[in-house]
């Protein structure tokens, strides 16, 4: 099977004993505890966990927002100085800019970057059309759905051109139906675009949809509980025997305490 | 929109009615002799006024509007220049800001007779006096709209790769926008009353056509000769002017900000 073929392969982004703590009130807080993480080249990996356990800490670790205290990050093995050449990070809130159209919320990466813009927009209207835009590429953010801001998030997020795409939580404030109407377009965009994407949820079920591989994180200090492989077929259902398995699984991972673990 | 703009027209009619029976009752008051004519002049004779003497006043409105356009010209460029500096000087902005602050409740109008002595007459004094009083608004609401920018925008522009200019640009000019333009707006209005009075304590030049001091000159000598019709006159066409100046501020937010505009909506 290819799952035990890439379970060899070396790590493409690898996280060693990443330590963070926040001063506050004069105290300490540690937030991450020497924390180990491995994501293969074009693996969607989920980091599941108990809310403010510091998964969206580290996913600004990663991207570089916040410093660490201590460990390695690695990149193909080598040491992870320019994060924001390689990932492009996306969150809850679409973070679209209000004075901007939706065709140039996305080109803002390429404009930043300075690439060529017009290559850039024809991507974009490409991607406009793949994702169901087509017709809205000149309106505000102010007239769009919810559903469709968190999708012209994801293609500025795309347009970006990274290997690596960190999401946070991203469609956790959409409503069901069209939270798993973006699952598929973000799968589509994922065998298109063959992206390595970390994918932080606190749900459990969103994580099996998504995910090659579940991370279980602890409460703060944040380590590694469990490491769960998720070998179903893609488009999965949530109510095949396999899939409702695996999703107690976690959730018994879940509620293991950090005391009787350890 | 057609709805929306035939809906608001509609809004103007009882406003423009009562308007027209004040404007009667005022003329049949003065008709009538209940008020005398040296006291209030009738509509009809302000009007007459205003065609008879219309150079006078294209005259005089020209004059004012040249020192409200150049007060306004140095109020902007100052207040966005000193905004955009508090806003990056830490240090300067716990200098300055709270003065800024206090002193947007300083009448600076008063000051206009001691800029006539140290400037003399003329267009500057009115000018300096525009500038003055117009500054404040600009350069608080360009600095607080800096400020406003969503640090979550900020962020997400620095992980992109953005530098200092490129946020600038992308994300606190545009953020700073509606506030800086409803600073520009406060900034138009105090313009004209600063220029006005400017001109009421000082301010005509001689002209080979005449004496022309701006219509806050024009009104207080007819008030002294006792020609209040053009006093009266003078009055509308400040009003006029006013009214244009504030449009057309308006008509450039509505472009500026058409974003803002449909947020609402």
């Amino acid at each position: 099977m290819q799952q035990t073929a890439q379970t060899h392969a070396e790590a493409y982004l690898k996280l060693c004993r990443i330590s963070k703590s926040f001063a506050h009130n004069g105290l300490l807080l540690p937030v991450l505890d020497r924390l180990d993480l491995e994501v293969r080249t074009g693996e969607l990996v989920a980091l599941i966990g108990p809310s403010g356990c510091g998964k969206t800490t580290l996913l600004h670790i990663i991207s570089g927002i916040t410093p660490y205290d201590a460990g390695t990050i690695l990149l193909n093995g080598r040491d992870l100085i320019d994060p924001h050449r390689h990932v492009a990070y996306m969150q809850q809130k679409d973070l679209l800019l209000p004075w901007r159209t939706a065709l140039g919320n996305t080109l803002l990466g390429p404009e930043i970057a300075g690439e060529d813009l017009k290559r850039a927009e024809d991507e974009a209207l490409q991607l406009f059309q793949e994702f169901g835009l087509a017709g809205f590429e000149h309106l505000y953010p102010a007239q769009l759905s919810s559903g469709m801001r968190q999708r012209v998030a994801l293609i500025r997020t795309i347009l970006c051109h990274r290997e690596i795409l960190l999401l946070d939580e991203p469609f956790s404030a959409l409503d069901a139906l069209t939270r798993s109407q973006l699952h598929q377009w973000l799968l589509h965009a994922w065998q298109r675009f063959r992206h390595t994407i970390i994918f932080v949820t606190h749900d459990v079920e969103e994580a099996l949809v998504l995910a090659d591989r579940v991370y279980v994180l602890t409460e703060r200090p944040t380590n590694v509980k469990a490491i769960v492989d998720v070998p179903l077929p893609r488009p999965r259902q949530s109510t095949l025997p396999e899939f409702v398995q695996l999703k107690a699984t976690l959730l018994r991972w879940l509620h293991v305490e950090r005391d009787g673990f350890l | 929109m057609r709805t929306g703009m035939r809906a608001s027209a509609r809004s103007w009619v009882l406003p423009g009615l009562f308007f027209l029976g004040l404007l009667l009752v005022w003329e049949l008051a003065v008709r009538t002799g209940t008020v005398a004519d040296y006291l209030l002049p009738a509509p009809s004779m302000i009007g007459s006024a205003l065609v008879s003497h219309r150079w006078l006043f294209v005259q005089n409105a020209w004059e004012t509007l040249k020192a409200v356009a150049l007060g306004l010209a140095v109020a902007l460029s100052a207040g966005l220049a000193t905004g955009m500096v508090l806003f990056y000087s830490p240090l300067l902005e716990r200098m300055i800001y709270p003065l800024l602050i206090i002193s947007r409740n300083i009448p600076y109008y008063a000051i206009a007779p001691l800029l006539v002595v140290w400037f003399g007459f003329g267009l500057w004094p009115k000018v300096i006096v525009t500038a003055l009083i117009a500054f404040f608004p600009i350069a608080v609401n360009t600095h607080d709209g800096l400020k406003s920018a969503d640090p979550d925008f900020v962020r997400l522009l620095r992980a992109l790769g953005a530098n200092r200019v490129q946020i600038f640009v992308k994300v606190r000019l545009p953020g700073a926008l509606p506030l800086v333009l409803s600073g520009v707006k406060l900034g138009v209005v105090f313009a004209v009353v600063g220029a006005l009075f400017g001109e009421l304590v000082g301010g005509q030049r001689w002209t080979p056509e005449g004496i022309v001091g701006g219509l806050g000159y024009l009104m207080r000598e007819a008030a002294n000769r006792g020609a209040l019709e053009l006093a009266f006159g003078g009055l509308i066409w400040l009003s006029a002017l006013s009214l244009v100046l504030f449009g057309g501020v308006v008509v450039l937010e509505r472009y500026l900000l058409r974003w803002h505009v449909q947020e609402r909506t």
